[in-house]
């Protein structure tokens, strides 16, 4: 790469950052990583790049790309911006299949595309950006950033949000490389009449097309179609742990039950046939069982039902929910889809409403309730949390 | 009739009276109950319109909530209120009335004599956390912090129920502040086509 | 509940046009799009290797950590399941393209001839999306 066009990218960077450098943010663990940024734009201004090899070029671009994608979201992650509490369920979530000891940081950026959801894991979990950090410019970076991307016009809609349950399920399968690992093990297995009929039997219904797939994988030549619906399958195996069968829902009306596989995504059908054979713990399936071991093999983990129902559904009453437990939070959003599907003239009766309630009435009353149901679970955890340090301290 | 700390605490108990979250049962008072400040605020800023349109004469009229600017704070962060400025807040707990019980909010006298006043009234049945419009008198800005206790409401017993949604709402089940939705209001339109007439 | 769900589709809309003053209007895209990291990985670390070759040393233990992982998943002695996640992509790559060459590779002992051995791996003309 020529050192001009680094130069270029270091001059469009200095610019980004003049704007973001000034930010404040209440998580201090925000700030903390904008505060080495800093250190990191210091660095890099001192460099004179003109010296530098075409390696340590593209080594330095690597890095600018990484301050950029950094600031895309550090960004939009104030507090006026973030969607607080969508991003503390699934920081929830997301400790039950991350060690300890790692500190991650949910960071979003909001676009303007309706369906405009998706995880970035690039800032998370490439170790060898923040080996070449270290390595190039002595800089380390003790937390990491996970991005959401989220339609801006349904930060606040925690119905459309259960689609980021699906994301995180993506970002989980990044990190362990799992869709890959039983991609080849599947295929390898397969390709080789190592499957009884049976077994062969499901694999053909989850994937269709796999016969005309052998000189594909074998070859490698593009697209890996079974690598991405493997994605896809886990994801929303990983997604229903938290929100049973509220994903199906909106994926059954945003791709009109498509019949058809697409290169990237399974036929809805199979998708949701899939996550109602976990959900209803069906053993039958070999495709889903080797899902299921294959994660546990490499994570350590088991694909469960990590939610508890909330018994008593209060949004009737037109109250925000108690919350007990971090898997009762989840479930909030399956009773907001019940609700939204339910007889809505149900609320008007118990509530005593003279008037014929609306869509968009209902659509305010259980978003609001959702929320005001996870924040009150917050709030009341951070009081007893400050109680017990001020009753320490004293 | 107004009520007292028992007969508040025997409302909640059996559920007529929900207030969620309730942090710290000292909030419950002898005549009162204090309620804390919640996280979110408008901030009326100065737009590019010349003036809020609380009538429905201009038929482009710019949106009541572009004169508003949101902002959060999670709890123990600060908020400064500055003099003469209008901002909508809320409190943090969600209240759920019983039918035949309305509340008259003030400030706690703490914060009155700062300088910062609110006088309102919410109705029998009402669910929602309250909503608070805050103007600071003083002439310097005020730094509050969110979580804290800054009004008190009185709960007084009406002799007959009312039912809250005898008529559509504009707002139900409001849990942050939400600016004015006064252009909704049917009086308007029908003094509207009063003025078209004279036109 | 298609009809509910319609609705809910339609709240969505009227808040999106509602946030955009109705100047751009909705744009149709991929669903549960997730980006990709592989090529991100595997382009630093060919980085890496070409840094090694030309004399920079501190990337001699990233390196061999991953010329480690590729033998051992050539020796059987680890499975996709157990290799080592991060450096996932680039250690099946490499094994897949020359299992003999990393059963018999020693980390410990690899010269300038083992790494231009995986620099030529990495810079194949190839599909990298299968990893």
């Amino acid at each position: 790469m020529d050192v001009k066009l680094l130069e270029l990218n270091f001059a469009q960077l200095s610019r980004a950052w003049n704007k973001s450098k000034f930010n404040n943010y209440s998580d201090n663990r925000k700030q903390a990583y904008r505060d080495r940024l800093a250190s990191l734009f210091n660095k890099l201004q001192a460099e004179d790049f003109s010296n530098l090899s075409p390696t340590q070029v593209k080594d330095r671009s690597y890095i600018i790309d990484f301050f950029f994608t950094s600031l895309q979201f550090l960004d939009s992650s104030t507090l006026n911006l973030i969607p607080f509490e969508i991003v503390e369920c699934l920081g929830e979530s997301l400790k039950e299949w991350i060690d300890p000891h790692q500190d991650f940081i949910i960071v979003t950026s909001l676009v303007n595309e309706p369906l405009g959801f998706s995880f970035n894991p690039n800032l998370a979990f490439n170790n060898f950006l923040y080996t070449n950090i270290k390595t190039v410019y002595n800089e380390e970076f003790p937390q990491r950033l996970i991005q959401i991307t989220l339609p801006r016009f349904l930060v606040r809609d925690y119905l459309a949000n259960v689609v980021l349950y699906h994301e995180l399920g993506h970002f989980i399968d990044v990190k362990y490389n799992i869709a890959s690992a039983i991609h080849n093990y599947l295929c390898n297995h397969y390709f080789n009449n190592a499957l009884n009929p049976q077994d062969k039997a499901d694999v053909q219904k989850y994937f269709p097309y796999i016969e005309n797939y052998r000189t594909y994988f074998l070859q490698k030549q593009l697209p890996p179609t079974i690598f991405y619906h493997l994605r896809e399958y886990f994801s929303d195996i990983f997604a229903s742990q938290y929100i049973g069968e509220c994903s199906n829902y909106y994926l059954d009306y945003i791709t009109k039950k498509q019949a058809q596989h697409g290169e990237e995504h399974p036929s809805t059908i199979n998708r949701v046939d899939i996550v109602n054979k976990f959900l209803k713990s069906d053993t039958s399936s070999y495709t889903l069982n080797l899902i299921l071991s294959a994660t546990q093999q490499i994570t350590n983990r088991d694909l469960s039902i990590r939610y508890s129902r909330i018994t008593n559904n209060e949004f009737y009453n037109l109250l925000p929910c108690v919350i007990s437990n971090e898997q009762q939070l989840h479930s909030l959003f399956i009773l907001g889809w019940e609700t939204w599907l339910d007889d809505w003239n149900k609320i008007s009766a118990i509530n005593n409403m003279q008037f014929q309630i609306d869509a968009n009435q209902v659509y305010n009353i259980i978003n609001n309730l959702i929320e005001k149901s996870i924040n009150s679970f917050i709030v009341t955890k951070s009081w007893e949390k400050a109680n017990a340090i001020a009753e320490e301290s004293n | 009739m107004l009520l007292l700390k028992n007969q508040i605490n025997e409302l909640i108990s059996k559920g007529d009276l929900v207030i969620r979250p309730l942090l710290d049962e000292s909030q419950i008072n002898e005549i009162t109950v204090d309620f804390r400040l919640g996280h979110d605020f408008l901030v009326s800023v100065q737009s590019r319109e010349p003036f809020i349109d609380a009538s429905l004469k201009e038929k482009h009229q710019k949106p009541i909530s572009s004169f508003f600017q949101e902002t959060r704070r999670r709890l123990g962060e600060t908020f400064m209120l500055y003099p003469n400025q209008t901002v909508l807040a809320t409190s943090l707990e969600y209240v759920k009335l019983p039918n035949n019980v309305y509340i008259d909010l003030n400030m706690r006298s703490s914060y009155t004599r700062l300088g910062i006043t609110i006088s309102t009234i919410v109705q029998p049945g009402y669910c929602g956390c309250v909503s608070l419009e805050l103007t600071n008198t003083n002439k310097n800005p005020i730094n509050l912090t969110v979580g804290a206790r800054v009004f008190q409401a009185r709960f007084f017993k009406l002799s007959e129920p009312s039912n809250y949604f005898s008529q559509s709402r504009k707002y139900i089940c409001q849990v942050r502040p939400e600016a004015s939705a006064v252009n909704q209001d049917k009086d308007l339109g029908v003094l509207n086509k009063l003025r078209e007439e004279y036109e | 509940m298609l009809i509910k769900i319609i609705k809910l589709w339609i709240n969505n809309l009227s808040l999106f046009s509602l946030d955009l003053k109705g100047i751009i209007p909705p744009k149709s895209t991929a669903m549960y799009y997730s980006h990709t990291i592989e090529d991100n990985k595997i382009g630093l670390f060919t980085s890496f290797v070409k840094s090694l070759i030309e004399g920079r040393q501190e990337y001699k233990p990233v390196v061999n950590n991953v010329i480690e992982e590729a033998h051992a998943l050539a020796l059987g002695n680890k499975t996709l399941f157990n290799i080592d996640r991060d450096s996932y992509p680039i250690v099946v790559l490499l094994e897949e393209n020359d299992p003999d060459f990393f059963k018999t590779v020693d980390s410990n002992k690899a010269d300038e001839g083992v790494y231009q051995k995986v620099l030529n791996i990495l810079t194949e003309q190839k599909s990298i999306s299968y990893y």
